[in-house]
């Protein structure tokens, strides 16, 4: 794991509260690169971690010392997940120019196999594709995703669990990727939403830190 | 090797999982190696920080926060400067000494704003002293409202959000003319008020910079070293003129004044070939800003900034002024509508990019007036007042409600006030009422004539198909959803013989309408047990922080702008995409033959003929017309240019008999975009039903008749039957909407 991926992984040892030049020098860039998760643009990902920076500093939070970096992973994930949405919306009405687009021949297979990695784990529910993203790739450990999502070891565990297969049934073939599955107990229903949180809680990520 | 997750269930359902792992670890290092955050974030960082609030400013003065060790006090200088400048202040300036001037700035936190109520302000009242927060920086961030009481309070019911003396007694408001744009003219006392307002001063204070101390008497700012009395630098604030008064702005001409000192005024001017969103403006020329040449300032950047409480609105782009020169000319573009507090920012930055100092400067700029007409929305049903509240002033005593619904409420031209984070409008309604609402509760009615409904309706719904030839089954057209907007109206799911509006609403319910007990065929009353609401309305929420899309999460969407798709009532993913891509807006005299996917793109219609011929029931047998209603609103956040989104989707079903049939296949067009350019204007709830059975069909009289009321599942009656319990009209089944004859 590069270095830089352990930056925002590790158990901070500072107890006391981090100052924001100490916050910025220990966590910024990973925190972009993590919002890329998500955003997968590099200006949209820096204005999210930025984002979270100001409201963090100036937000006027309730935190605990100990939970600053932890507050500010939820909110870079919060915030990279609303720009996600949002940005949906505005293709809406600003179409990308499809002249844009990058060549099929730029990257290759291994740039066809990230995007569609990437793209599995951007349709799983919320708390799965955090769970995917802080265990994988900032290497936390159940403890400390934990405690970024706020949420208990065990459904740490649960996420991740089915986040795994979800991913493995849509990356174990070249199917097209559809997490939509009918619940065959009532038909009609949802269950890609199978954390019973996310369950007519539409704006259940409009949590910490998403405040306009 | 890492371990993995799975390992402990390795061998059972789990296997493979590792190559999983495997894959996600590679992706996701790869996905982190393509991105290379920039260098300058740390200053944006800052910035945002200083403008954001006064508690923002307080963070810049934290001890080892801002400015490089070996700063001297000359960046003091520039700052002091620029604000004496700003202010036509004295500015006296003491021999430097080896101080580590980190900045100048804040101390309690406080409202920015010049006058503007901010005594009401809740964070004056709660947040901690800037004693206190020296002495104890742990309890920085304490004592403030916490992000989810600011969601509760946005979401919450209007009246709870009030914090007013409710003894006080009632004195409607009343509305001021344009002069409420009048140019900004204070006292020099007001001006050193709205100084300290601005910096989070209060008037008074002692602001401890580690080696220095900042002490704050009345017009005078000392700086001192701490634990002595030797002054540093000492700042007196003169009389103020009515020096950089924006003299007005509007986004419609453009044309924005800016008087100094002197008297003599800059004149911006619109530039051609720009629209009003980004037209670029200048102002602020010839502004002198007094820097000693030895200032190791090395770039300043002037901006406007607009904000209610910290709350950042709009802003202009950055103009970098080269602190060599004497004067500077302010070029930079504002794009903004309404009145607000505003203020000129300057921060300037040391060779190592540090912050060093920022001053601001308030200002109140005031756009052209507010016509747009808004509509009260998003209350609960259950609404213990009973519609919005009016009151006399912000948080003030209750003078009138509106009621659920009401369209044709105008904005005053006067600036917003923020109390306990809910803004406040002074309004006037169409019936003579005048007073302060929550804004939150108001949503404008987008005017957009027919013909640009009809448009935009065509750029948001697109069938995607992969040949010109007449749809079938084979054809597979796809129907993209994120380009119905509103990001998860739909999942951006190929239709593939899924796409029926039954499985269309039941995706999008499932996963943006809450407290919904289960999915599938649902009507609104299914979620919401309340009769106010609507048969068969089915909210679209965006399940994002926009607040717009927020509010429109609880709009009662009677009153908005629709337009309307007919789909096929046996389902039939060809005929709805047929429709779905039809073109134009009229098709008087198609025949329902016509009306199938052979219609793709030739101008076919989006009206009943093509409704009835998708259905397929008007062989003289009669059936149900389905269609689907797309409600509209404004979409607009603050400070960008309006747009129209989905915020509610209607199935509406229609029971045609025989004689209809004959007759409306016969008949005339019938367009529903048509209709629409009523309730764009006007708001009216019966203008889609009655319009369309009035002219061409018997339909509406039989069920006028039989008291039936409105045929469309969204019970916007066109009988006069009451609308505010259209389930209860009878021979209307709430959950279908379908008529029982």
């Amino acid at each position: 794991m590069a270095a830089d991926q352990r930056e925002g992984g590790g158990e901070i040892p500072l107890r006391r509260r981090l100052t924001l030049p100490e916050l910025y020098d220990q966590q910024y860039r990973t925190m972009v690169k993590l919002a890329s998760m998500y955003v997968d643009d590099t200006t949209a990902a820096e204005e999210v971690v930025q984002d979270a920076f100001v409201k963090l500093v100036s937000g006027g939070y309730r935190i605990e010392d100990a939970r600053q970096v932890a507050y500010l992973r939820q909110m870079v994930l919060n915030g990279a997940r609303s720009a996600l949405r949002k940005r949906k919306v505005r293709r809406a009405y600003n179409p990308d120019d499809p002249g844009t687009a990058p060549s099929a021949e730029v990257g290759g297979v291994a740039s066809a196999e990230r995007e569609r990695v990437m793209a599995a784990i951007r349709q799983l529910p919320k708390n799965q594709s955090n769970v995917i993203l802080l265990r994988y790739y900032l290497e936390l450990s159940e403890a400390e995703i934990a405690e970024t999502l706020g949420i208990a070891r065990g459904s740490v565990k649960s996420h991740a669990h089915r986040g795994l297969k979800k991913l493995r049934s849509v990356l174990g073939d070249d199917r097209p990727i559809d997490l939509t599955v009918q619940d065959p107990a009532q038909p009609g229903r949802l269950t890609d939403n199978d954390d019973a949180s996310d369950v007519g809680a539409p704006d259940d990520e409009v949590s910490v830190g998403e405040v306009s | 090797m890492r371990s993995t997750w799975m390992s402990g269930n390795a061998g059972g359902e789990d296997h493979g999982l590792e190559d999983v792992e495997q894959k996600i670890r590679q992706a996701l290092q790869s996905q982190a190696d393509r991105v290379e955050p920039s260098d300058d974030a740390f200053l944006r960082i800052t910035e945002a920080v200083a403008a954001q609030s006064s508690t923002g400013w307080k963070r810049l003065l934290r001890p080892g926060f801002a400015g490089p060790s070996g700063a001297a006090w000359s960046p003091l200088a520039f700052v002091t400067a620029v604000v004496a400048v700003a202010f036509g202040l004295t500015v006296t300036l003491l021999p430097p000494d080896d101080a580590n001037l980190a900045a100048i700035g804040p101390s309690t936190p406080s409202i920015p704003g010049v006058g503007d109520g901010a005594d009401e302000s809740p964070v004056d009242e709660e947040s901690p002293s800037l004693i206190d927060d020296v002495t104890d920086p742990g309890s920085t961030l304490s004592g403030l409202r916490s992000a989810e009481d600011l969601l509760d309070s946005v979401e919450g019911d209007a009246d709870n959000n009030v914090r007013g003396d409710q003894s006080r007694s009632v004195t409607p408001s009343t509305l001021p003319d344009s002069n409420g744009y009048a140019p900004v003219r204070t006292t020099s006392g007001d001006a050193v008020t709205s100084l300290f307002d601005r910096l989070g001063l209060n008037g008074s204070g002692r602001v401890d910079l580690g080696q220095l101390e900042q002490r704050i008497e009345s017009d005078r700012i000392t700086l001192v070293r701490s634990g002595s009395e030797v002054e540093i630098a000492r700042v007196d604030l003169d009389r103020v003129e009515d020096a950089f008064a924006v003299t007005g702005i509007s986004t419609d001409t453009l044309d924005m004044k800016l008087a100094d000192g002197s008297g003599e005024a800059a004149a911006i001017e619109r530039e051609p070939g720009l629209n009003d969103n980004d037209t670029a403006n200048r102002f602020g020329q010839s502004v002198m800003v007094a820097i000693d040449a030895d200032d190791p300032v090395q770039s300043v950047v002037i901006e406007v900034v607009a904000a209610m409480n910290g709350r950042q609105l709009a802003r202009t782009e950055r103009s970098t002024i080269d602190p060599s020169t004497d004067a500077w000319s302010l070029e930079t573009s504002f794009s903004f509508t309404g009145a607000s507090r505003s203020w000129i920012l300057a921060t300037a930055y040391a060779s190592d990019g540090e912050v060093v100092g920022v001053a601001g400067r308030p200002i109140e700029v005031a756009g052209s007036p507010d016509t747009a007409d808004y509509t009260v929305v998003g209350l609960r049903p259950n609404d213990a007042d009973g519609g919005l509240v009016v009151r006399d002033a912000p948080a003030g005593a209750r003078v009138e409600v509106l009621d659920f619904g009401t369209s044709g409420i105008r904005r005053a031209s006067v600036p917003a006030e923020v109390i306990d984070d809910v803004v406040w409008w002074l309004v006037s309604a169409s019936d003579g009422t005048e007073g302060w609402v929550a804004a939150q509760y108001l949503m404008a009615v987008p005017e957009l004539s027919s013909v640009e409904l009809q448009r935009w309706a065509r750029s948001v719904l697109s069938i995607q198909s992969t040949s010109s030839a007449p749809l079938t089954a084979a054809a597979q057209p796809e129907l993209f959803g994120d380009r119905l907007t509103m990001g998860n109206i739909l999942r951006p799911i190929a239709a593939e013989n899924r796409f029926t509006p039954d499985r269309l609403l039941t995706v999008f319910a499932w996963n943006n309408v809450r407290n919904m007990p289960q999915a599938g065929s649902v009507s609104f009353t299914d979620f919401y047990d309340v009769s106010q609401w609507q048969a068969n309305e089915l909210l679209v929420g965006g399940g994002s922080d926009d607040a717009a899309i927020r509010r429109a999460n609880l709009s009662h969407f009677g009153a908005l702008p629709s337009f309307v798709v007919p789909i096929a009532d046996d389902l039939d993913p060809v005929g709805s995409a047929a429709d779905l891509s039809a073109e134009g807006s009229n098709s008087g005299g198609t025949s329902p033959g016509d009306a199938t996917g052979a219609d793709l793109g030739s101008g076919a219609s989006t009206g009943r003929s093509q409704s009835e011929g998708s259905a397929g029931r008007v062989d003289g047998s009669g059936g149900v017309v389905r269609q689907i209603r797309f409600h509209i609103a404004d979409g607009a956040l603050p400070g960008e240019p309006t747009l129209p989104i989905i915020v509610g989707i209607t199935v509406e079903e229609t029971v045609v008999d025989s004689a209809d049939s004959d007759e409306q296949s016969n008949g005339e067009a019938d367009p529903e975009l048509d209709d629409k350019s009523d309730a764009v204007t006007g708001g009216d709830d019966d203008s889609d039903t009655e319009d369309s059975d009035t002219e061409d069909s018997d339909t509406e009289d039989s069920d006028t008749e039989d008291g039936g009321g409105s045929q469309t599942g969204n019970g916007q009656s066109s009988d006069g039957s009451d609308p505010d319990d259209p389930t209860g009209s009878a021979g209307t089944d709430p959950d279908s909407g379908v008529v029982d004859p």
